[in-house]
C-alpha cells in the first residue's frame, strides 16, 4: 500500500499541482459563513484531494509532529499542539487562507472517483467509502440487516422494531408515507370493507388518510375492490410506460416504494392481467362463506342420525349453498369419517340394502378398507375408509377390522387384508411395486 | 386373512365382496333423490356427488392395490359417470384421478398399454408443453412467488460482484430471469458482467429463451452472455456448464430435484443403502445425492430450490392417493376460484399439467414414476447432507413475496416461513416452497 498520496488537482480538471491563483484573495473564510456548494457540483477553485484507502479508513488522520501522538480531528490537533509550548511562529497555522478541499474516493470504478464528482466532506468520503466499497461489519441485532458505517448502525437500530403503522393486512411500516401508499393499495383493506358492505367506512378513511390528492388510482380503489384489482394490473403496466419520464407522481413513488424488484411485480403481475379479471368477488366471497357451515356440519349431522339420509342433506341447508370446493368436501368426508353418524350420509344417497335386515353392518364393511396409516391430514379419511363401525354403526366404537363382532354375511373381506402397514404394504407391494406383473392380477380375476 | 383376500374373485359370494357390487345389486328405496333405476345419480346434489366421488376413489383405488379388478372396475364404472372434467372441482379432480387408476391397471398389462398409445406420437408438441407452462405461470402466482424468491436471494448473494454466472437447471421461462437482469441494472453498484447458462431438454426453447434475454440486456445496455445447454438434467455433464473460476454461481432448480428421486427405489434395492448415511466416497450414492454433490463442487454462492411441499413418494399407491387428493384438490379449488369453468385454458392447465402429474403419482412405479414430490423436511435434509447450508429469506423479500400473493386477488393464498424456507399454502395446505442454500465449507 502506497504511502499517503497526498496529490492534488483543481475540480475544473487542470493537470497541474494545485494553483495558487486564489491567494490573492484571502477571503475571512473563518468569519464568514461556509458558502455550501450545490450537490453535485463542488467549488470549481477548490483543491481535490484523493486520498488512499488506507489513509482515509485511518483513524488518526493528524498526527502531532512533535510526539507523533494522531488525532481524529484536525483542532484536536490543534488543542494538543498548544501543550508543546511552541514559540508564535510555528504555532499558528498557515496565514494562507484555506482552501476549499473536496475529496475523491479512490476506488476506480466509483462514480466519485472523478473528481467533477467528487464530495466536499472528509467525513463524508468516508462514510461512502465503508458503505460502497466496504464490509459490511455491523448488523443489527433484531433484523438482518448490515452496515459498514457505525452511525448508519447504530440510526438503524434505533427505529429497528419500533415500527408505528400497522395496516390490517398485517404489514407494518415505520415510515408514514410507505404506509400511506401501502393502504391505498392494499386489497386485503379493499376486501375487509367490501365484505362489511359500508362503502363509507371504506372511502372515509381512504380519503382522510391520503396524504397527496391523486387523482386515479386511488379514486379507483375507493370504489370497488374487483376495480381495485384490475387498477394495480394496469398501474404497473402504467408505470413502465411512464419510467422514461421523471415528473414526480404518485405512481411513481409507488413504484419507487417497490424498487428495483417492483420490475419483478411488474413482469409477474402484468402477465397475470387476464386470470385476474376472473376475480370475481362473489366467487371468492362464496369460497369464503363455504368453510363457515363445514363447521356445523356435525351438530346437524348427529342430530339427524336417526332421520333418514336424504332429509339430512336438505335439512343442512346444502341445496342452498353454491358447490363446494373440492377441499371442504374433503375435510367433511375425512369428519364424517371421525364422526360417529356419517353414515346417514350414504344411507341417504340408497345405499340401502333390501336384503339384509342389520343395514348398519352391510355398509360398513364396504368401507372397511382398512388403510396403512399416512399423513396426519390424511387420517380423517382413512377413518372414514376403515370403516369404523362407529361410522355407520352405533353399536360399536372401536375399531373392529375382522368383523368378528358381526357375523353377518360380509364377514372380514377387505379388513384385515389391509389391517396395518405392514399388510397392506405386502399387499400393494405385490402390485405396485417395481414391474407389474399381468401374471399376478391374471390369477386374481381368473376362476 | 391377507391370502384369503387376495385371492377373493368377483364371482364369490356377495359376502366377501365390495359394497359396490351389493349396491349395484341394491334396489334403490328412496324415490326422493332418485327418479328412477337406471339413473341413480341424476338428482345428487353436488355435495352428496362430491363425497360419494371420494368415496367411490377411495373404494376402487382399494381395489387396485389389492388387486380385485372386478371391484376396480365397477368403481371406475361409477366414477366415470359421475365425474368429468368441465364439471364443478370435486368432479375434475375426480376424472383425472379415475383415468390415472385406469391407467395404472392397464399398465399391468404392458403390452396392451403399449398398443392402445401405439399411434401416440411420441414427440409430444413442444409449443403446446410450452403453451400449458405459461398458463400454469399465469394462472398461479407460485412461479411468480418462487422468480422473485430466487432473484431476491441471488441479487442478495451478489452484492458486490463483479461477474456473475447464473445456471438454471430448467430454462423454459424468461420471465423469471427478465426480471433479474433488471434488478441488476438498477442496483446501486450498477451491473455486473452477467451470464446466464440455461439447460432445457428443447433446443427451441432455449432459442427463445436466448433471443428474449439477451434483447433486454442490449436496451439496458448489460454486458451479457446467454449459453443454452440443450440436455435433460440426468445426462447432464457439469462441464457443459462451463464454470469459469472467479465468476460467483448462482444456481435455480424450479420444480426438477424431484425426478432425479425416481431412479433411488432401485438403487435403495441394489444396494440396501440408507441415504441418511455417511457420505464416504467408497459407499455408491443415489443418483439425488450424486446430482446434489456435483453442484456443491461448483461451489455456487447460492443456490435456489423450488419444489412441491407433498408427500407423493409414498411406498404405497393408498399413501399417495390420499396425499395427492388433498394436493390437487386445493390446486384446483385455486383455479376454481380465479378462472371460470368454461374457461378452456382453465381446463388445458388441469389436464396437460395437473392430469400428467396425477397420472405418473398413481399409475408410474419405480423408474416412470418421476413426480416424486416429498415434504419440504426431506429435502432440507438431503440438502443438507450434501453440504449446503440453508440461508432465510431476507424481511424485505418475504414481504414483497406476501405482497405478490396478496394481490393476486385471491385470498387462499398464504406464504410462510418455515426454518429458513419459504412455503406457499392454500389455506392451509402446503402446496409448493422455496430454499435458498449456500456452499458450507
Amino acid at each position: 500500500m502506497p504511502v499517503d498520496l497526498d496529490n492534488s488537482s483543481t475540480v475544473s480538471g487542470d493537470a497541474s499541482v494545485s494553483s495558487t491563483g486564489n491567494h490573492q484573495n484571502p477571503l475571512p473564510n473563518s468569519a464568514a459563513k461556509k458558502k455550501r456548494n450545490l450537490p453535485g457540483m463542488p467549488d470549481p477553485d477548490s483543491e481535490v484531494i484523493a486520498l488512499s484507502p488506507k489513509t482515509l479508513l485511518a483513524t488518526n488522520r493528524f498526527v502531532c509532529e512533535i510526539c507523533n501522538k494522531g488525532f481524529q480531528r484536525d483542532q484536536n490537533l490543534q488543542l494538543h499542539r498548544r501543550g508543546h509550548n511552541l514559540p508564535w511562529k510555528l504555532r499558528q497555522k498557515s496565514s494562507q487562507e484555506v482552501k476549499k478541499k473536496v475529496y475523491v474516493c479512490p476506488e476506480t470504478s466509483c462514480v466519485h472517483h472523478d473528481p467533477s464528482r467528487a464530495l466536499g466532506d472528509l467525513t463524508g468520503i468516508k462514510k461512502h467509502f465503508c458503505r460502497k466499497h466496504g464490509e459490511k461489519k455491523w448488523k443489527c441485532d433484531k433484523c438482518s440487516k448490515k452496515y459498514a458505517v457505525v452511525s448508519d448502525w447504530k440510526a438503524h437500530s434505533k427505529i429497528c422494531g419500533t415500527k408505528e403503522y400497522k395496516c390490517d393486512c398485517g404489514t407494518l411500516f415505520s415510515r408514514r408515507d410507505s404506509f400511506m401508499t401501502h393502504r391505498a393499495f392494499c386489497d386485503a383493506l379493499a376486501q375487509e370493507s367490501s365484505r362489511n358492505h359500508t362503502h363509507s367506512k371504506k372511502q372515509n378513511p381512504d380519503i382522510l388518510t391520503r396524504k397527496k390528492p391523486v387523482p386515479d388510482p386511488k379514486s379507483i380503489t375507493g370504489s370497488n375492490p374487483v376495480e381495485t384489482q384490475s387498477t394495480k394490473i394496469i398501474s404497473p403496466s402504467a408505470i413502465t410506460i411512464k419510467r422514461p419520464d421523471s415528473p414526480k407522481t404518485p405512481r411513481q413513488i409507488l413504484q419507487a416504494a417497490k424498487e428495483p424488484t417492483g420490475l419483478n411485480g411488474v413482469y409477474f403481475e402484468s402477465s397475470s392481467a387476464s386470470p385476474s379479471i376472473y376475480a370475481s368477488s362473489s366467487s371468492s366471497s362464496s369460497s369464503r362463506s363455504l368453510f363457515a357451515p363445514s363447521s356445523s356440519i356435525e351438530p346437524i349431522s348427529l342430530g339427524l342420525s336417526t332421520s333418514h339420509g336424504s332429509s339430512f342433506l336438505c335439512s343442512a341447508g346444502f341445496s342452498a349453498q353454491p358447490a363446494m370446493s373440492a377441499t371442504a368436501l374433503l375435510q367433511k368426508a375425512a369428519q364424517m369419517g371421525a364422526a360417529s353418524s356419517g353414515g346417514s350420509l350414504l344411507r341417504g344417497l340408497g345405499i340401502v340394502s333390501s336384503t339384509s335386515p342389520s343395514v348398519d353392518t352391510l355398509v360398513p364393511h364396504g368401507l372397511a378398507l382398512g388403510l396403512p396409516c399416512g399423513g396426519e391430514s390424511s387420517s380423517g379419511l382413512k377413518e372414514l375408509m376403515m370403516g369404523n363401525s362407529s361410522v355407520f354403526g352405533p353399536k360399536q366404537t372401536t375399531l373392529d377390522f375382522l368383523g368378528l363382532g358381526r357375523a353377518v354375511g360380509n364377514g372380514g373381506g377387505p379388513g384385515p387384508a389391509l389391517v396395518g402397514p405392514r399388510g397392506s404394504i405386502d399387499v400393494a407391494a405385490t402390485f405396485g411395486a417395481g414391474e407389474f406383473s399381468g401374471h399376478d392380477i391374471g390369477r386374481r380375476t381368473s376362476s | 386373512m391377507v391370502a384369503m383376500f387376495q385371492e377373493d374373485n368377483g364371482t364369490s359370494s356377495i359376502a366377501s365382496s365390495s359394497p359396490l357390487q351389493v349396491f349395484s345389486t341394491m334396489s334403490f328405496t328412496r324415490p326422493t333423490l332418485l327418479s328412477s333405476p337406471s339413473s341413480p345419480f341424476k338428482d345428487l346434489k353436488p355435495e352428496e356427488r362430491g363425497l360419494y366421488l371420494i368415496h367411490l376413489l377411495l373404494t376402487c383405488a382399494n381395489h387396485v392395490a389389492s388387486g380385485s379388478l372386478q371391484n376396480a372396475n365397477a368403481a371406475l364404472e361409477q366414477l366415470s359417470l359421475l365425474s368429468s372434467p368441465d364439471g364443478d372441482t370435486m368432479q375434475r379432480v375426480a376424472a383425472y384421478f379415475t383415468e390415472a387408476l385406469a391407467n395404472r391397471i392397464i399398465k399391468s398389462w404392458p403390452g396392451l398399454y403399449r398398443a392402445l398409445n401405439a399411434t401416440q406420437t411420441r414427440n409430444s408438441n413442444v409449443s403446446e408443453e410450452v403453451h400449458v407452462r405459461r398458463l400454469f405461470f399465469d394462472m398461479f402466482p407460485i412461479l411468480k412467488v418462487s422468480y422473485l424468491l430466487t432473484n431476491r436471494a441471488i441479487i442478495e448473494a451478489m452484492e458486490g460482484e463483479k461477474m456473475v454466472h447464473v445456471i438454471d437447471l430448467d430454462a423454459s421461462e424468461p420471465a423469471q430471469w427478465l426480471a433479474l437482469i433488471q434488478a441488476f441494472n438498477s442496483r446501486p453498484e450498477g451491473p455486473p458482467h452477467l451470464r446466464i447458462t440455461g439447460v432445457h431438454r428443447h433446443k427451441e426453447v432455449l432459442d427463445q429463451m436466448a433471443h428474449r434475454l439477451t434483447e433486454e440486456a442490449e436496451k439496458l445496455d448489460i454486458p451479457f452472455q446467454f449459453n443454452p445447454v440443450v440436455s435433460s438434467l440426468e445426462s447432464l455433464n457439469l462441464d457443459q456448464l462451463r464454470v469459469k473460476t472467479g465468476e460467483a454461481l448462482a444456481v435455480s432448480s424450479v420444480l426438477q430435484l424431484h425426478n432425479f428421486l425416481a431412479s433411488d427405489d432401485d438403487f435403495l434395492r441394489k444396494n440396501g443403502y440408507s441415504l441418511s448415511g455417511d457420505s464416504a466416497s467408497s459407499l455408491p450414492l443415489p443418483k439425488s445425492r450424486r446430482f446434489l454433490n456435483a453442484i456443491w463442487s461448483l461451489s455456487p454462492k447460492i443456490m435456489v430450490v423450488t419444489e412441491q411441499d407433498s408427500d407423493h413418494n409414498g411406498s404405497t399407491l393408498m399413501e399417495r392417493l390420499l396425499e395427492s387428493l388433498y394436493t390437487y384438490a386445493a390446486l384446483f379449488d385455486c383455479l376454481e376460484a380465479k378462472v371460470p369453468r368454461t374457461c378452456q385454458d382453465r381446463i388445458k392447465v388441469e389436464k396437460m399439467f395437473f392430469g400428467e402429474e396425477i397420472k405418473n403419482i398413481i399409475a408410474c412405479e419405480g423408474y416412470e414414476r418421476r413426480e416424486r414430490h416429498e415434504k419440504l423436511e426431506k429435502w432440507s435434509q438431503r440438502i443438507n447432507l450434501a453440504g449446503f447450508g440453508n440461508v432465510p429469506f431476507s424481511c424485505y423479500a418475504m414481504l414483497q413475496a406476501r405482497r405478490l400473493l396478496q394481490g393476486y386477488g385471491s385470498d387462499g393464498y398464504m406464504i410462510k416461513e418455515e426454518s429458513g424456507c419459504a412455503v406457499i399454502c392454500w389455506q392451509d395446505r402446503a402446496l409448493y416452497s422455496v430454499s435458498a442454500w449456500r456452499c458450507r465449507k
